[in-house]
C-alpha cells in the first residue's frame, strides 16, 4: 500500500560545504589540501545536535501523512552499547537551520542496537494525526540531527562515500527490498516456530492471574487476527507464558516481558502505573507485551511495539511487517537451525 | 615396557583433553535472557525522566552487595557513595538496586541486549564497582533501596574506576548530561501515578487524623 507513495531520490547532491561549515557543531571539519581547496571530511566519532545527516530531493510532489508514512534509510555505525537511545531528526528546506520555520518534517530512529560495523537502518517520519509533510521536487531537503544526546548515547556515525563525500540517504518505502529490510525481532536469527519468543510449535500456551482479564482478551483478539500463531489458554504446567500483576512503585515500567531459562516466560503488568488508567491504555500495555511474547522487539512510533507509553490498540505497519516476516515467511521453518 | 609408555601417553592425552574442556567451559559466555520493559512514560523527555525519579544523583559504586529475587527476575544491589545530588538530598552511602543480574549461571538484563559483554568477557551491563555514575532512581521504602530506572538516558558513566578522585569534581561540574538533568529538574513533569498515590496517601493520613 505504501508503494503508492513511492518516493524516489532523483539525485543525492553534493553538500553545500560553505553554507554548512558556517554552522557550529556541524560534522564537517574543514581542512585545506595542497591546492587550498576546502575538503570536507566526515567526523566518524559521533554526531550531535546541528549535524547535517544527508540531503535529498524528490522526483515528484509527495505528501506524507500518518496513514501514508515514509522512511529514510541510513547506514549507521554506533558504539552506544546498552546506552543506545532514540535519535531524532528534522528535515528542513534551509541549509543553515536545524529547526524553525523551514522545518518540513520530523523523524525518529528508535533505539539502535550497537554494532561495530555499518548496518542499514531505517528512520521513519511520524506526522501526527491530521498533519502532513509535503515534499516539493523543486526544493532540496536537509536532514538534521535535532536532539543532542551527548555522550550518554554513545557515538553514532553514518557511512559516507569515501570518494565523493556523500552520505547515503535513500528514501524508501515500506515493503520495498523486502529481503534487505531490517526487522525488529527479539532474536534476529529466530525464524523457527520452536524458538521464537514464548511461541512453541506455532502456539503460545498462556495462563493468567491478571485482574485485567477483559483488556487481555481484547489484546489477544488483536494479535489472533493476524493469524499463523495460536494463542491458547492452558492449565498450569503446560504454559509457555504466564501473565500476572505486580504492584511495584520503585520500577519504571508499566509492563514487562521476561524470557526465562525454563518456560513459562512471564508478562508482568504493573498495577502501580496501570491502576486507574483507561481500558485502552491497559489493553495497549498488554498488547505490547504480547508482541514481545510473539517474538517482536521495540520498533517505531505509530506501532504497538514502540517502547514508550503509547496507546496503540491495533498493529501498525511495522508491527504487521515484522509479524508477517516472522510467522508467514516463505522461508521454510527450521531452515536456520540446520 | 612399550605397553607402559603407551598407557602413559594415553593418560597424558586424556589429561590434556580434560584441561582443555575445563578451560573452554570457564571461558564460555553466559546465556543471556532479557527483560523487555514498556516504560511508564516517555522518558526521552528529560523533564519526565527527572519527574519520575525520586532521586537523581552522582555516586561512586563502592561494592556489589548481592542479588535478590522478588519474582520479576534477578536484581543486583550496589552500595554507592553519594557525591552530588541533582534531585533529592541523599547523604553518605545508599543502596542502589539494578534490575538484572546472574541467576543459575545465566545473565538477565533489562532493555537492550547488545554489547553487554566487553571484549575481555567482563560484564558491562551491571554497574561496576569503583566507577562513578549519574543515576536516576525510584525509592523502595520497604527494601530501603533506590531502584535504577533502566531507560538508557537514566544513567551515565562519569568516570571509570581508575579516575583520579581529584578530577571527579571537574568531570561532574563539566558534564553536559549533569547540566541537562539539572535544567530539566527546574521544569520536571511528575507521573500521574505518583500524583494519584501521593494524594491517596494524604487522604488516608487525613482519615487517620480524624
Amino acid at each position: 500500500m505504501v508503494k503508492k507513495y513511492i518516493f524516489r531520490i532523483v539525485a543525492i547532491v553534493f553538500l553545500n560545504f560553505y553554507a554548512c561549515s558556517s554552522q557550529a557543531g556541524l560534522i564537517y571539519d574543514q581542512s585545506s589540501d595542497d591546492s587550498g581547496e576546502i575538503v570536507p571530511t566526515y567526523a566518524h566519532d559521533g554526531f550531535y545536535r546541528g549535524t547535517v545527516v544527508t540531503i535529498f530531493t524528490v522526483a515528484q510532489s509527495q505528501t506524507i501523512s500518518k496513514a501514508a508514512p515514509a522512511e529514510i534509510k541510513f547506514e549507521f555505525k554506533s558504539d552506544c552499547g546498552t546506552d543506545c537511545v532514540d535519535l531524532f531528526f528534522d528535515i528542513t528546506t534551509c541549509s543553515d537551520a536545524p529547526d524553525g520555520a523551514c522545518r518540513v518534517a520530523q523523524m525518529i530512529a528508535p533505539q539502535h542496537e550497537s554494532a561495530n560495523s555499518y548496518v542499514p537502518y531505517r528512520v521513519s517520519m511520524y506526522p501526527s494525526a491530521g498533519e502532513t509533510y509535503v515534499f516539493d521536487p523543486a526544493l532540496t531537503y536537509y536532514v538534521w540531527m535535532s536532539r543532542d544526546c551527548g555522550h550518554s548515547c554513545g557515538r553514532y556515525s553514518l557511512r559516507s562515500d569515501a570518494d565523493k563525500n556523500l552520505f547515503y540517504g535513500n528514501i524508501m518505502t515500506g515493503g520495498e527490498d523486502e529481503e534487505e529490510r531490517e526487522h525488529f525481532l527479539i532474536d534476529k536469527d529466530c525464524r523457527s516456530r520452536d524458538t521464537c519468543g514464548s511461541v512453541r510449535d506455532g502456539t503460545i500456551a498462556w495462563m493468567s492471574a491478571t485482574s485485567y482479564s477483559e483488556e487481555l482478551g481484547n489484546a489477544l483478539s488483536v494479535w489472533r487476527s493476524l493469524g499463523h500463531v495460536d494463542l491458547e489458554l492452558v492449565a498450569d504446567g503446560h504454559a509457555t507464558l504466564a501473565i500476572s500483576d505486580v504492584d511495584l512503585r520503585d520500577v519504571s515500567w508499566s509492563g514487562a516481558w521476561n524470557s526465562n531459562v525454563s518456560l513459562p516466560d512471564d508478562i508482568f503488568l504493573n498495577s502501580y502505573f496501570l491502576e486507574g488508567s483507561s481500558e485502552s491504555a491497559i489493553q495497549a500495555a498488554i498488547s505490547h507485551e504480547l508482541g514481545h511474547a510473539l517474538g517482536l522487539d521495540h520498533s517505531m512510533p505509530g506501532n504497538i511495539m514502540y517502547s514508550d507509553q503509547t496507546q496503540h490498540l491495533y498493529p501498525g505497519p511495522e508491527d504487521i511487517a515484522d509479524y508477517q516476516y516472522l510467522w508467514s515467511s516463505e522461508v521454510p521453518l527450521h531452515e536456520n537451525n540446520e | 615396557m612399550i605397553k607402559n609408555k603407551f598407557i602413559l601417553l594415553l593418560m597424558c592425552l586424556g589429561l590434556v583433553i580434560a584441561l582443555e574442556s575445563v578451560y573452554q567451559h570457564n571461558d564460555r559466555e553466559p546465556q543471556v535472557f532479557s527483560i523487555h520493559p514498556r516504560y511508564a512514560a516517555d522518558f526521552s523527555d528529560d523533564r519526565v525522566l527527572v519527574g519520575a525519579s525520586h532521586n537523581v544523583f552522582v555516586g561512586r559504586v563502592i561494592e556489589k552487595m548481592g542479588a535478590t529475587e522478588r519474582g520479576i527476575g534477578p536484581e543486583t544491589q550496589f552500595r554507592i557513595e553519594v557525591i552530588e545530588n541533582i534531585k533529592g538530598e541523599l547523604k553518605g552511602t545508599v543502596i542502589v538496586n539494578q534490575q538484572g543480574g546472574f541467576k543459575d549461571g545465566s545473565l538477565y538484563i533489562i532493555g537492550a541486549t547488545s554489547d553487554i559483554l566487553t571484549a575481555d568477557g567482563k560484564n558491562s551491563h551491571l554497574l561496576e564497582p569503583g566507577a562513578t555514575y549519574l543515576l536516576a532512581t525510584r525509592f523502595n521504602k520497604s527494601e530501603k533501596w533506590h531502584t535504577l530506572n533502566p531507560y538508557p538516558t537514566a544513567r551515565k558513566l562519569i568516570a571509570s574506576g581508575d579516575a583520579d578522585p581529584d578530577d571527579l569534581g571537574f568531570l561532574i561540574g563539566n558534564d553536559p548530561r549533569v547540566k541537562e538533568l539539572k535544567d530539566a529538574y527546574k521544569n520536571e513533569i511528575l507521573l500521574e501515578a505518583d500524583l494519584k498515590n501521593s494524594m491517596l496517601n494524604r487522604c488516608r493520613f487525613a482519615d487517620r487524623e480524624q
